[in-house]
């Protein structure tokens, strides 16, 4: 018996090292700008593409109560133009140059990027230089913005069947911190911004030090530096970043007044500086010339600081909808991204929803024939999260039975350890996973900013498959029993909406 | 001295600057070769063709099995070849499906079936475990009984569910109408076809369908060709080859006119807009780059695309809008359209049209040409980082026929595409004055767009694209109930409940005598009938030709027993037959529903036809379900549908007409009924009419002689 098992563990570690052989490492490089910026880059001559990326670590989360939706709609603002870029024009450079280019928001970050053949890889530094030193946002863009928000939102979450899912969950998941609202916001709010919000916005997150640019492709990790030297890390910060745009946006009355205590009166006065002010000097040689000392210190950057902790008491509540069949969801508090037990939850949710043998799928959906689907996914973000289960129901079942199903297939696994073979299956979809998620250079060029961002270690990328590999048994029972509990908990039914109504 | 520093460092400034010209967009550095190379495919013994991609970047290897069987009509089992597809995956014979997943999920793999066959995926080192699996299935699938009744019912809860789903009510209806009834492209499952799929049909199209001489399977990966060559043999090789089948032509209605065809989705806040036609054009045909350019420029998926340009970045009508034209073997489509909110539907309607009628118009501007090839080569290029590719290119150069350079030289192609040639494209494949405009959304917007149709008028279509009847919503506080109650008080001619029993009294027995013609029998219906309080009835039809008087049909009730006669067959009442007969129904059957278990009853909105509107009542009992409309201003009943079945349990239909009512002796009835029994119509005029005071006539007991004296007289 002794013998056996014994030689079983060996059969074990030889697979893992097996494993271990085959995984290729990422290469990249590393460094700060002294202005702050971050820079990560990853070279691969495969294919002639570069991918140029920039994560600003900014989401709903900064977001003041009344100004929900803001992070997401000053995002699409951000494609209006810039000083050197005229409106409806910033696309065109990327398009003309054979690109492409797309952001994201999400509570945390806004991800901006673009898909450019290798050779134009210093129009990409340019137009994101551009984008961090002086985007111009005009009425007319933002109203226009405005409304097509309006529409995004209408096509994703109003007319989408469970569509409000997550704004129902997080709204009711949090009573402090701002995740208990979603990106997209509410409509009121997003008709509620005033120039003053943009300003500010900017201002306070669109600045160095709190960008990662992380570029992935067909480079020349020397060359690349070069353009980054000459973009990046001659735009200002602090203080001086601030003279800098406006200068370039505001009129010179607006300026005078604004700076009438550090520039002497005879000088603001003075046709030369209004010649300066006005002329085609330079933003750079202007500032050099009136502002010479003017501080770059970054400026600390406002965060939310609450962190709200794991529930206490069970929160229910029930959606109608416009949809045919009931569903039932289930959101559950998890701890912050930079967690050790993030990757126990997520082995957790795998082991109910991933595959057709998962738990949930052959239960609730093959044998019971309950749902019609079921997933399982954490939603991990930089503070405390949750992870969720949602089904949608069979025609004619009451999502209470439904309900109980999902609840019988979480009891199993807190009160009877998974299988050796359960954990290896889990084992095995992680490594799968991992070795296909790093297939593009788009996807290299995020992952790479993510770790970084969040968890502040970028080599996870090739370290993280480990942290999956050292979960055991028992951790997954463990945050089973701590994390999806009773009690931790947001159960929400979606029904059809009466008729009538 | 001092000078000449002073201009020293007022050069070395300005070279600090220099490099920092923020207005000066940077230059491109020198093009990347685009290097592609497309595999020739290796054809097995059982005529198995494969094609191969080699790509050693990560340790993984695809295998994605496409059967290319020619597209047949599935009938009134639409959907089986759906069914099939899931069920492929549902196990083997040697290996049960609960095994088949956990051993695929174990390896950490994906295998998923589809109507034309699989992809599966793993690590390069599960490979021939994988493989394995793949054998089983297609030496034989298990197509378990219980896995096939699972997915049976879940598609019911799909079908359901597609109420909820503006995005596919839209697809379906686009095919719908696209496509036309007689092609395999229009074809959609809907419950009724659902419930028309055996097992036994999944399997007939297993045998038929899924066999190797049809199909195509691409490798993509970790892997070599020798290796390719064992797995083929070893797992593909023992896969029988079936008969081979042959394409069949299909045609598809010619769109004549713009044609408004819209769905409802109750609670809807934006409406879904698909402007479509079909477009005659196969793959790799040579205007088919010409087309995909054109279709860039107008509605691409760039930011500066015509339509997203001005309906997004311009007017703010929506987060998207998007046109395609797509080549197909069979027929090819061109669609417009997005998401738009309510209020600007018929806006948006407006711009797409117009946006499509000046590319079929007008010359694009050199700029856009230049943006769109640009764009579109480095699309080109940047597709090539996913192997996946490659593969697909492959397989449509085989698929198709193509050019073994068709790829490789599709970047000068697109070069050379001219906007002389785009217009001329645009007008032989466009048709901005014949197109169907298919929209889901909130009824409040729909008639808005009838100014639209060619016709004037919407179509409105369920969401499988089946025709539907647009009813108004009644006025609050009417009910079926109250319906029935006007329409018996009309027929008594009483104003309150105290004249009703005293016209119940003074009217128990309302006998009709009334006549049809069958012109193309040359011959004449009379017809008896009599009906009493409060369950008798009688009726008694005699057929006067050239051939002489002949008895049609008779029937009687009275009360506790009765039957009837139909030629030779002579039926007695009994059973649930009879009992249904005792309930109560003079002078109408309308009122006494309420207190009537096994009758269900649906006031179901006003329907308007040819400008009248009617009360559309639904009463549906075990054997039958009825229509019945009653006019909106006179109260009275003017129709009635009935779907039943007959004795062999085909579906029959019965509509009768009721016109020109008028007073007999205190009583409002129809001096008019049309009666169209499956196409047969018999038109019946009311030639005399007796109303009495007691219940005399002995029709009641089936007894006819008086009745048939009377007739034979007419």
């Amino acid at each position: 018996m002794k013998i056996k098992s014994w030689l079983f563990g060996i059969a074990g570690l030889m697979s893992i090292t097996v494993s271990a052989q085959e995984r290729q490492t990422l290469d990249y490089v590393e460094y700060d700008l002294d202005n702050g910026i971050h820079v990560i880059l990853h070279e691969d001559h495969t294919t002639p593409i570069v991918a140029v990326t920039m994560m600003y670590k900014v989401g709903s989360k900064n977001e003041k109560v009344g100004r929900t939706g803001f992070a997401h709609f000053f995002e699409h603002l951000m494609f209006e133009g810039t000083t050197n870029i005229d409106r409806h024009t910033y696309d065109k450079f990327v398009e003309g140059a054979g690109g492409t280019l797309n952001a994201n928001t999400s509570q945390d970050r806004t991800f901006y990027y673009e898909l450019l053949p290798s050779n134009q890889l210093e129009l990409g530094l340019w137009l994101e230089s551009e984008r961090l030193l002086h985007a111009k946002v005009e009425n007319v863009g933002i109203e226009t913005q405005r409304e097509v928000v309006k529409e995004e939102k209408r096509q994703r979450v109003d007319n989408q069947p469970y569509g409000s899912f997550m704004y129902e969950i997080f709204r009711r998941a949090y009573k402090e911190h701002p995740y208990q609202w979603t990106p997209i916001g509410s409509m009121e709010d997003l008709d509620a911004a005033v120039e003053e919000d943009y300003v500010n916005f900017y201002r306070t997150f669109y600045v160095p030090h709190n960008v990662t640019l992380s570029i992935a492709g067909d480079i020349d990790v020397s060359q690349a530096k070069k353009w980054i030297d000459v973009y990046f890390a001659s735009i200002p910060n602090g203080d001086k970043l601030n003279i800098y745009r406006d200068r370039e946006f505001l009129s010179t009355a607006a300026f005078n007044k604004k700076y009438e205590g550090r520039i002497a009166a005879k000088v603001l006065t003075s046709a030369i500086f209004d010649n300066d002010f006005t002329g085609p000097m330079t933003t750079e040689a202007f500032l050099e010339k009136y502002f010479p000392n003017a501080s770059e210190k970054p400026v600390e950057i406002p965060r939310p600081t609450i962190k709200e902790g794991l529930l206490t008491k069970e929160i229910r509540d029930t959606i109608y909808d416009n949809i045919q069949l009931a569903a039932v969801a289930i959101a559950y508090r998890t701890p912050e991204l930079n967690h050790k037990d993030k990757y126990a939850v997520e082995m957790l949710t795998m082991l109910l929803a991933q595959g057709n043998s998962s738990r949930l799928v052959k239960n609730v959906v093959e044998k019971e024939q309950k749902a019609v689907m079921a997933v399982s996914f954490p939603f991990p973000l930089e503070d405390p999260g949750i992870a969720i289960n949602l089904a949608i129901a069979n025609m004619g079942v009451d999502p209470a039975d439904l309900e109980n199903a999902i609840e019988e297939q979480v009891r199993l696994i807190q009160t009877e350890l998974i299988t050796d073979q359960e954990l290896e299956k889990l084992q095995n979809m992680i490594e799968s996973d991992f070795v296909s998620a790093n297939s593009t250079m788009a996807g290299i060029a995020e992952s790479l900013a993510d770790y970084y961002v969040y968890q502040g270690d970028t080599e996870l990328i090739n370290t993280e498959l480990d942290k999956y590999m050292a979960v055991t048994k028992e951790d997954i029972q463990r945050v089973a029993k701590t994390y999806f509990n009773s009690n931790n908990r947001v159960v929400l039914y979606y029904l059809p909406k009466p008729t009538g109504e | 001295m001092k000078k000449l520093i002073l201009i020293l460092s007022i050069i070395l400034t300005s070279n600090l600057f220099a490099q920092l010209d923020r207005s000066i967009v940077p230059d491109a550095q020198p093009n990347p070769e685009i290097k592609i190379e497309i595999p020739e495919p290796l054809t097995f013994g059982n005529g198995l063709k494969v094609i191969m991609v080699e790509n050693h970047k990560l340790p993984k290897v695809s295998f994605q099995l496409y059967v290319d069987y020619p597209n047949e009509m599935e009938g009134d089992i639409a959907g089986v070849s759906s069914i099939f597809g899931e069920l492929l995956g549902s196990g083997t014979q040697r290996t049960p499906k609960d095994v088949f997943d956990e051993k695929i999920d174990y390896m950490g793999a994906t295998f998923s079936t589809y109507a034309r066959g699989f992809y599966a995926s793993s690590l390069k080192k599960h490979t021939p475990k994988l493989l394995h699996l793949v054998n089983e299935v297609l030496m034989g699938p298990a197509f378990p009984q219980e896995e096939f009744d699972r997915i049976v019912a879940q598609s019911e809860s799909s079908l359901a569910a597609i109420a909820s789903d503006a995005g596919t009510m839209s697809n379906n209806v686009s095919s719908v109408v696209n496509y036309g009834a007689n092609h395999p492209y229009g074809e959609v499952m809907t419950e009724t076809t659902l419930a028309n799929i055996t097992l036994e049909d999944v399997k007939e199209y297993h045998q038929r369908f899924f066999i190797p001489n049809h199909a195509y399977l691409v490798i993509v990966g970790d892997i070599t060709k020798d290796e390719v060559k064992s797995y083929v043999n070893e797992y593909f090789s023992t896969w029988k080859k079936g008969e081979a089948l042959n394409s069949t032509d299909f045609a598809v209605p010619p769109a004549k006119g713009k044609n408004v065809y819209f769905v409802n989705k109750p609670g809807a806040v934006q409406s879904v807009i698909n402007i479509t036609h079909t477009v005659e054009l196969t793959p790799g045909h040579e205007d088919e780059i010409k087309l995909k350019v054109l279709n860039q420029i107008l509605g691409g998926g760039s930011f500066s695309a015509r339509l997203l340009s001005n309906l997004r970045e311009d007017k703010a009508y929506t987060y998207g809008c998007y046109s395609s034209i797509s080549s197909n073997q069979l027929i090819g489509s061109f669609t417009a359209g997005g998401n738009f909110r309510n209020e600007v539907t018929d806006s948006a309607v407006v711009q797409i049209l117009a946006e499509i009628v000046r590319i079929s118009d007008v010359e694009v501007l050199d700029t856009e040409l230049d943006l769109v090839k640009k764009s579109m080569t480095g699309a080109f290029a940047r597709s090539l980082e996913n192997p996946q590719t490659v593969a697909r290119f492959a397989l449509n150069t085989v698929r198709y026929n193509l050019p073994s350079d068709y790829y490789a030289t599709y970047l000068q192609k697109l070069e050379r595409v001219t906007k002389q040639e785009l217009i001329l494209a645009a007008s032989e494949y466009l048709s901005p004055e014949n197109l169907n405009i298919v929209v889901v959304g909130n009824e409040d917007i729909a008639e808005k767009l009838a100014g639209f149709d060619v016709d004037g008028k919407v179509a409105y279509k369920n969401y499988y694209g089946e025709d539907v009847e647009r009813l108004k919503d009644v006025e609050s506080g009417v009910t079926a109930e109250s319906i029935f109650k006007n329409y018996y008080m009309k027929t008594l001619m009483a104003s309150n409940d105290e004249e009703i029993a005293s016209k119940l009294k003074a009217a128990q027995q309302i006998e009709t005598i009334s006549k049809a013609e069958l012109k193309a029998y040359s011959a004449t219906i009379l017809m008896y009938s009599a009906e009493a309080a409060s369950n008798k009835t009688a009726a008694y039809l005699l057929i006067k030709s050239p051939m002489g008087n002949q008895v049609g049909q008779k029937e009687w009730f009275d009360g506790t027993q009765g039957g009837n006669v139909a030629g030779p067959v002579v039926t007695v009442y009994e059973g649930e037959e009879l009992e249904d007969k005792k309930k109560p129904n003079y002078p109408v059957n309308q009122i006494y529903y309420k207190d009537d278990a096994t009758v269900t009853v649906t006031l179901m909105g006003i329907s308007t036809v040819e400008d009248v509107d009617y009360y559309k009542i639904k009463i549906v009992d075990e054997e039958s379900t009825v229509l019945e409309f009653y006019d909106v201003k006179t109260g009275m009943l003017m129709m009635s549908e009935t779907y039943g079945t007959n004795d062999k349990d085909e579906p029959t239909t019965v509509i009768v007409k009721f016109d020109n009512y008028e007073e007999y002796s205190g009583l409002y009835l129809p001096k008019n009924t049309s009666i169209n029994n499956e196409g047969q119509l018999f038109e019946f005029e009311v030639i005399s009419r007796k109303i009495s005071k007691k219940i005399k006539s002995k029709a009641f007991t089936g007894n006819f002689k008086k009745v048939d004296k009377v007739l034979g007289k007419l």
